[in-house]
This record gives structure tokens, C-alpha cells and sequence, in this order.
């Protein structure tokens, strides 16, 4: 149904939206360098983890292939070992605080406020989202791509591979937020919800492969952990941007748009009982 | 006479904080308990992924396939044991920056010390559950060892906090300093979980003193394998040292802060 | 003896002075320009024990620098102050133990217990002997009678219980002296009234000194007996609370009900045309009330008549005697104009200033003038 303000102002699509939050964005860091310390520090402390991280993993592996005396261990070369944990932390590390904000949001009753306006409150939190996430990205991709490259030189990625990275990366950072999301609205029922974000991102952590490629891992390990969806949030795209399979792919983006419906079901579920919940109680 | 009177009241004072800190968190008994059952299987998932990294690839130099357990035990335990106590030291920075210490600066006790307990993390309690739960099961150990890791828990419990407020501190310098503290604690606890014989050189310099992920593990397990009264020493010396430098940064901080001239601070 | 004694306070801050942009910022960090504000500038007062303070004064005008340094929380840049013997800023734990604050804005209640818990907690902190706070807890709860809230979490109570359980909170360690801000905000009237009654007993009975910062009139009416007026870091005014309306706005308002309409008796003389006629002999109303100085007509509308009347202008007796020759007065009231007024009056008098208050204050008169005449 048309009503006169939609012939207006027509509804962006939600590209059109993440777009402009992306602008957004980054007009916001750059303004923030000068004014918003406090959010700069954190997003290069973040970076600086990242290197940390990555700077302990890579050691660790050095060590075990030199105790090993092995040049290839699973199909994987030190060299590529070290380029998938640089990508698999580029995405790890560029989480905004969703949940945080979202739990803030229903805390002090301002989730019922901004229910009534114009825009749909999921799409509108999922665009801002996006927008900070992608510069999160950039920042991280940087960083770890010149840290990867000091330590272990060039990559060897094949360009199918560099093409599949941002669909799946895309994909992986829509899961991530059904997920976020979901658990912030959880605020509604429970005390505080940065402890189930905390676990929830380590277990995304350790089964999605972000310390060792999954293909490390001894069966039955493996195939549960493949089998999770944890795993095509950060393996898949970091195994396809050093390995690319075509095989792996197919099950790759068949796992990945499954567990987005799945998430999407559970998030729209949840936020459907928490509406209730604002109409019947008013926040 | 004096001095044990005060150290009773401060223990008092302490427990009690704890007692209604605990007894807020079960206001909400479900989550409550989901989340220290969520954090001690969050916890044994991560050792269960390492013990079985280490089996696969055993390391050289002593290093025992229970080694990893130790590691894990000690600074989750220590970790637990201080963010249930002082849960609410990572909170210092952002406290500093709101004008919210001037609560704690009316009441008639140290402020630093009633700031840090004045929160609980329930998650916390999930990794005492798991680092206890995982030490005496997979260790066996006998009740010296379980004695010394107690110990040793504690000092490493109050090495975490004291970083933690060290990094908070630098707020009434530098202005919100709470996104760093954050990363900076999760550095510390990243090269507390990993075997020191994968560092070399001007590292593991640092891991003893800026970032000092070695007395949080490296040190305990020397000593739980081996006990030295020296090494003992040295580990209750560097206790005492970190727990000095914060509460010297903090009052020279407070110091300032009583100036009004706080950075970015206009009344 | 006195309980509080400041001497020749004064508070300079220095801030850093930081530019817009990159640069600007690089710079204010490698090379600081500071800018010094003094705060409080001179302030010397005593308090004797016993006595209800209030403590007003507009936003930035140095209250709670002042407050701050009376608690041991700031220290000063000059001056002396003494509370109860004690320096705040050199023995704050010592002092801490004999004095309480109370924000209206913040609570010292932890939100999801009962307030019972967190009177327990306080007990620990301020290390009281149990037998001694079971007693005044008991006695506390019943003056403030929040028996039936003792039990229920704190986020469950509504603002005025939970205001009553802050303050018997705040005096469970039986402090000297308290400090209050703004404890009446966002109460109902009633709510608002019994925290004042509460206030004045607790004054009464026990000699408890209040300090008492509030931008509500009522309160500084009814609680206190002294007050204390700052603007730009200086004490404009220290003086009771009664001399406060009886020299500083010597305007009453005069709240009449007529028989006949007051439009009418407004209008009427302008048609008769009388020469002025002596004070002593009105017949005139619109002389009397509308020519006469010093005379205000705040609201004329169908029988009821509004004035002010500056009694330092012209004497009420001319005015009301004029009035009933052309008018039955049914009911008449004569009262001291609202306390904002006489506040705002004293901060652009003795202050330089037009504070936002006294602005509000004209505009508040001019909505006013215009509704006034409506026939």
C-alpha cells in the first residue's frame, strides 16, 4: 500500500542504507581523530590485540613446524598458516559492540521509542552495523595484511579465491549479527548479556577456527566443528582466501545462507516476543 | 594491635561487599547461573582444543602434556577470583571520566579498594568453577599442591587487578582510557595461555614486565612442578611490587583529580 | 562553636585549552594552553550546629565547587575550612564518618535489593556497632515510616519511597552534618511536603545541621532558616530566610473576588473623565489602579482581580478603599510574591548578570500582561 509520504520519500533500500552508513562511517572516523579519542584509541587497541594475537599464534606454529621439522602440515605451509589466521582474526577482531548497544537500547526504554519511527528497527540498527563493520574490516585487512606479510611474506591466494572472500566474508558478517542481535534483545529477560556475547565469540572463537585451521583438528573434532556453523563464520572464508577448493565452496555458501535463515528465523522470533513485551508493558 | 584491627575490618568490609554483590546477581537467579555454567564450559572447551594441540604436537623442553592444564588453571582461577572480588575495577576509567568517584570519596574508606569491590562479574565465578574443577581432575594433585595453587591463584588474582588498575588510572591523565585497558587485558590473558617456550628474546622480556603474562602462569607452573622458596619469593615480591606501582599511580591520579584541573573534566 | 567555618575560600581551575581538528588537537597535546577559571573566588562563612542552610545559587555560579571542597573532595587553591574541627581535604575519612550526602539525582540504594541490605552494607562501612545500628535503624525506619518498603528490591519503589529510604540511609551513622542536593526533584507534592516535614524534625529533635543545596523555592521556604545566595564565586547575600522576602521584594499581590466583573470596574472610569482627584478621595479606579505607580493589574478577568502592589511605591489602603467603594469584595487574599521572583530579583540585583531565570521571569510577566485584559 502507497501512502503519500512513501511517494515522497521513497523507503531505501537496504544497500542504499548501508551505503550510506558506510559514508557515514568513515566521515566519522575521520572527524573522530580530532574529537573522539576515546573511539579511536579502541579501534586501534583493537588493531594492536589483533596483532598480538597473531604475532602469538604465528610464533606457536613456527615452533610446531620446527619441532615437527615438517614444511606442509595438513595441506597447510607455515606461510600459509600464518595468511589464514591473519584473515580469520581480521574478521574476529572487527565485532562492533552490537549487543552492547542493542542491551543499552532496551535497558533504558529507548527500544520503545524508536520502534515508532518510520524506519524498521532491525534493518535499521543491521545498516549501522554494517557500515562499521566494513571499516573495522579495512582497518584489521590492513593491519594483518602487513604483519602476515613481515613474517611470512607473500601469499600465495589463488584469484578464485580473492574473488569468494567478499561474498563469504559478507555473508559471515550477516550471521554474526542475527546472532549479536538475538542476544542483545535478550536484555528484555535477563540481568546482563555481555557474558552470553563474551561466550558466544569464544566459542565462535575456538570451533570457528580462528586458532588453527580446522583442518588441524583430529576427527571426530573435525567434522563436528565443520559440520557447526560456528565454523563458515571464520574458517570458511579464511581457508578459501588461502585454499581455494570449488568443492569446499559449494558446501561452504549451501552452510552459510542455511545458518543465515536459521539465525535470521531465531532473531526474528525473538524480537517479535520483545515487541510483544514493549506493547504490553510500554518498555 | 592497630594493624590487625584494620585488617579485620577490611576484610569484613570486603565480604560484605561480596555478600550483597552476589546476592544482586541472583536477583536474576536463571541468567545468574547460566552464565557461570556457560564460562566454565566455554573455558573447558578451549583447554579440551589445546590439550588435544599439544598431543597432537608436543613441545620440546619439558613441556608435559599437563602443562597446558596448569597454565589454564592458575590464571582462570586467578582471573575468576579477582573480577568476582573486584569485578568492578575495569570499570575505573569510564567511573574517573563521569565524576563517579566522588560517591567513594565521601565514604569514610579507601577509595580504590571500594571502587574495585563495589561490582561482581557472575562470569567470573564460572572460571574458578572451571579452573578448580579442572586442576583437581585432571591433576590429582595432593593437598600441598592444591594448597600452593590456592596460593598462587590469589597473587595472580590480585596481579590482574592491579594491571587493570594501573591501565584504568592512566584516565586521570589521558582521558578514557577504558578501550585500552580492555584490549590490554585481553593481551595479558591471550600470553598467559600459552607455553612461554614460544617466545624468545625482547618478548619474553616484556612478558615479565610490561605485560606480565609470565608471573601469571610461566612462574606458577615452575613452581607447582618444582617448588623453590626463592622462586616463591620472587613471585610474591613481584605480587607486592605491581600491587604498590597502582596504588601509587592511582593516588597521584587522585591527586589530581582533588585539583578540579582533570582533563576534559569542566564542572 | 562553630560546626563549619570558611575563611577566605577561593578555587582557580585550570583547564586545557583544546582547538577544533587534527592539528589544533596534536598541538593541545605537545604544547598546552591552559585557561584558569576561578570558581570560587573569596567565600568565608560559619554554620553553628543546629542550623538549616540553604545554599542557592544559579548553574556555575560555584555551588557544588564549594560543596566539594566543604566534603574533603576538592582542596582549595586558597582559604580555610574547618568542619567540625576537622580540614576536609587533609582527614576526609576521619570527616566522612560524621557527615552524610544525600543527590537527589543519584542513589546510594543498590537497585535490585531491598533497601534492608543495603542499610546492612552501610553498617559495615561505617563500621557501627550492630546493636546500636539495630536500634537506629528501628528508629529511622519509623520516622520515616518505610516499614513495608524494608523488603522490596529497590528499582520496585516509587521516587518518594525511595527518596525516604536515601536519607534515613544517609543517617544511619547519626552524621553531624548533611549535605543535600536537590532531595525534593521530580517528587510529587505530596511526596515533597513530607521529605520537608522530615527534614525539620530530624532538625528539631536531633540538632542535625542541614546543608541544603535546591533550586525549589518551597524548600528553602519551609526546611530553612538561613540562606546562603552565590553567583560567580562569591557570597551575595547571607541572611535569614524571612529577611530574605521582607527586604528584598517589598511587592505583595493582592488576589481579589468581586461582586461585580473586574473588566467592568477597569473600564468604567475611563468614560467619566473626573480630573485627577487627590489620593485621599478616589473615585477614580482607573487612576487609583491603573495610572497610580508602583501598581501592576496582573489579571483582570470576570470576578477575579489580580494586583501587585510595590509597598514601597504606594501603601495598600488607597487601593483596596477604592476598590470596595465601586465593588463588593467577596474574597481577598494578600500575599508575598513566589520566592523565584525574589530570587531572580536578587541575582540581577546585586549580580551583573540577567540569569536564564529572571529572563524566564520577564517573559513569564509579558504572557502574562497579555492574557491580563481580554474583555
Amino acid at each position: 500500500m502507497e501512502t503519500a509520504i512513501a511517494r515522497v520519500r521513497p523507503r531505501r533500500s537496504i544497500w542504499k542504507r548501508a551505503r550510506f552508513a558506510l559514508q557515514k562511517y568513515v566521515a566519522v572516523l575521520r572527524v573522530s581523530a580530532a574529537n573522539n579519542l576515546a573511539y579511536m584509541m579502541e579501534v586501534f587497541f583493537r588493531a594492536l590485540l589483533l596483532v598480538v594475537l597473531v604475532f602469538i599464534l604465528a610464533q606457536l606454529w613456527k615452533t610446531t613446524f620446527s619441532v615437527r621439522g615438517a614444511h606442509i602440515l595438513s595441506g597447510f605451509s607455515i606461510g600459509d598458516m600464518i595468511w589464514y589466521l591473519a584473515a580469520a582474526e581480521t574478521i574476529a577482531m572487527s565485532m562492533p559492540a552490537l549487543t552492547r548497544r542493542i542491551d543499552m537500547e532496551v535497558r533504558s526504554g529507548q527500544l520503545a521509542y524508536l520502534l515508532g519511527r518510520p524506519c524498521n528497527y532491525v534493518l535499521y540498527n543491521f545498516a549501522q552495523y554494517l557500515g562499521e563493520r566494513v571499516v573495522r574490516i579495512g582497518i584489521n585487512g590492513a593491519v594483518a595484511a602487513v604483519l602476515a606479510f613481515v613474517i611470512a611474506g607473500l601469499p600465495h591466494f589463488t584469484w578464485q579465491g580473492f574473488l569468494a572472500w567478499p561474498l563469504l566474508a559478507f555473508l559471515a558478517v550477516c550471521i554474526d549479527f542475527t546472532a549479536y542481535f538475538s542476544i542483545g534483545l535478550l536484555a528484555f529477560w535477563s540481568e546482563e548479556t555481555q557474558s552470553f556475547s563474551l561466550i558466544f565469540s569464544r566459542l565462535t572463537l575456538v570451533l570457528g577456527g580462528v586458532l588453527a585451521p580446522l583442518d588441524i583438528f583430529p576427527q571426530p573434532l573435525r567434522s563436528i566443528a565443520q559440520a557447526l556453523p560456528f565454523s563458515s563464520i571464520l574458517y570458511g572464508p579464511a581457508r578459501t582466501l588461502v585454499h581455494f577448493d570449488a568443492g569446499y565452496l559449494g558446501f561452504l555458501l549451501v552452510q552459510q545462507i542455511i545458518t543465515l535463515a536459521g539465525g535470521t528465523l531465531i532473531l526474528l522470533a525473538i524480537y517479535s516476543i520483545a515487541i510483544r513485551r514493549v506493547n504490553i508493558n510500554g518498555g | 594491635m592497630k594493624i590487625i584491627k584494620t585488617v579485620g575490618s577490611t576484610l569484613r568490609f570486603i565480604r560484605a561487599y561480596l555478600a550483597a554483590n552476589v546476592q544482586a546477581a541472583m536477583e536474576y537467579r536463571a541468567a545468574f547461573w547460566v552464565q557461570i555454567f556457560a564460562m566454565a564450559a566455554n573455558d573447558s572447551l578451549w583447554l579440551f582444543f589445546w590439550w588435544n594441540y599439544f598431543h597432537q604436537f608436543p613441545l620440546t623442553h619439558g613441556w608435559q602434556n599437563t602443562d597446558i592444564v596448569i597454565l589454564w588453571s592458575v590464571s582462570a582461577c586467578g582471573f575468576g577470583i579477582g573480577m568476582a572480588v573486584f569485578g568492578n575495577a575495569p570499570k575505573l576509567a569510564s567511573i574517573i571520566m563521569t565524576g563517579g568517584l566522588d560517591a567513594y570519596l565521601g565514604m569514610p574508606r579507601n577509595v580504590l579498594l571500594h571502587v574495585c569491590i563495589a561490582s561482581t562479574d557472575p562470569s567470573a565465578w564460572g572460571d574458578v568453577l572451571f579452573a578448580v574443577g579442572a586442576y583437581l581432575l585432571l591433576l590429582r594433585p595432593d593437598i600441598w599442591h592444591f594448597a600452593l595453587f590456592v596460593l598462587l591463584s590469589l597473587q595472580v588474582a590480585l596481579i590482574f587487578v592491579s594491571f587493570v588498575v594501573i591501565l584504568c588510572s592512566l584516565a586521570f591523565f589521558l582521558g578514557n582510557t577504558e578501550g585500552m585497558a580492555q584490549q590490554m587485558m585481553g593481551a595479558l590473558i591471550s600470553f598467559s595461555t600459552y607455553p612461554m617456550t614460544i617466545f624468545t628474546g625482547v618478548v619474553r622480556l616484556l612478558l615479565f614486565t610490561v605485560v606480565p603474562a609470565g608471573f601469571i602462569s610461566f612462574i606458577p607452573l615452575q613452581l607447582l612442578h618444582q617448588f623453590t622458596w626463592p622462586l616463591l619469593g620472587a613471585m610474591a615480591g613481584f605480587t607486592t611490587l605491581i600491587v604498590l606501582v597502582a596504588t601509587a599511580i592511582f593516588s597521584l591520579g587522585l591527586r589530581r583529580y582533588e585539583s578540579g584541573n582533570l582533563l576534559g573534566m569542566q564542572n | 562553636m562553630a560546626i563549619v567555618e570558611v575563611e577566605g575560600l577561593h578555587k582557580t581551575l585550570r583547564s586545557r585549552q583544546r582547538g577544533a581538528g587534527l592539528a589544533n588537537s596534536l598541538r593541545s597535546f605537545v604544547a598546552p594552553r591552559y585557561r584558569e577559571r576561578e570558581a570560587v573566588k573569596g567565600i568565608s562563612f560559619a554554620l553553628e550546629a543546629g542550623e538549616v542552610l540553604a545554599f542557592i545559587g544559579p548553574n556555575g555560579a560555584g555551588k557544588s565547587t564549594t560543596i566539594k571542597m566543604l566534603t574533603g573532595i576538592l582542596y582549595p587553591t586558597a582559604g580555610r575550612v574547618h568542619v567540625l574541627g576537622l580540614t576536609p581535604w587533609q582527614q576526609r575519612r576521619t570527616l566522612a564518618y560524621h557527615i552524610a550526602s544525600v543527590y537527589g539525582q543519584k542513589s546510594q540504594l543498590w537497585y535490585h535489593l531491598p533497601p534492608q541490605d543495603t542499610f546492612d552494607l552501610l553498617a559495615r562501612i561505617y563500621e557501627l556497632d550492630m546493636a546500636e545500628y539495630r536500634k537506629r535503624r528501628a528508629f529511622l525506619v519509623d520516622v520515616f515510616d518505610i516499614g513495608e518498603y524494608m523488603s522490596t528490591p529497590a528499582r520496585k519503589l516509587s521516587l518518594g519511597e525511595r527518596m525516604r529510604c536515601e536519607l534515613a540511609a544517609a543517617l544511619l551513622h547519626k552524621p553531624s552534618i548533611v549535605f543535600l542536593d536537590e532531595p525534593t526533584i521530580g517528587l510529587d507534592v505530596i511526596a515533597r511536603q513530607r521529605i520537608r516535614d522530615l527534614i525539620g524534625q530530624l532538625n528539631t529533635e536531633e540538632g542535625l545541621t542541614v546543608f541544603l543545596t535546591s533550586h525549589d523555592t518551597g524548600d528553602i521556604e519551609q526546611v530553612c532558616r538561613r540562606a546562603i545566595v552565590i553567583n560567580h564565586g562569591e557570597i551575595i547575600l547571607d541572611t535569614p530566610v524571612s529577611r530574605l522576602k521582607r527586604d528584598y521584594l517589598k511587592a505583595k499581590t493582592v488576589d481579589l473576588l468581586l461582586e461585580g466583573s473586574a473588566e467592568e470596574l477597569l473600564k468604567m472610569d475611563s468614560e467619566s473623565e473626573q480630573p485627577r482627584l487627590s489620593v485621599r478621595a478616589p473615585s477614580s479606579i482607573h487612576e487609583e489602579i491603573v495610572e497610580t505607580p508602583g501598581v501592576r493589574v496582573l489579571k483582570a478577568k470576570g470576578h477575579g482581580l489580580k494586583l501587585e502592589v510595590d509597598t514601597a511605591q504606594t501603601p495598600l489602603e488607597p487601593i483596596i478603599a477604592a476598590i470596595m467603594q465601586h465593588s463588593h469584595i467577596l474574597d481577598m487574599t494578600i500575599a508575598d510574591p513566589p520566592m523565584e521572583e525574589i530570587i531572580a530579583a536578587i541575582y540581577s540585583e546585586k549580580g551583573k548578570v540577567e540569569t536564564g531565570h529572571s529572563k524566564q521571569e520577564q517573559i513569564a510577566q509579558e504572557a502574562e500582561k497579555i492574557e491580563e485584559v481580554t474583555p
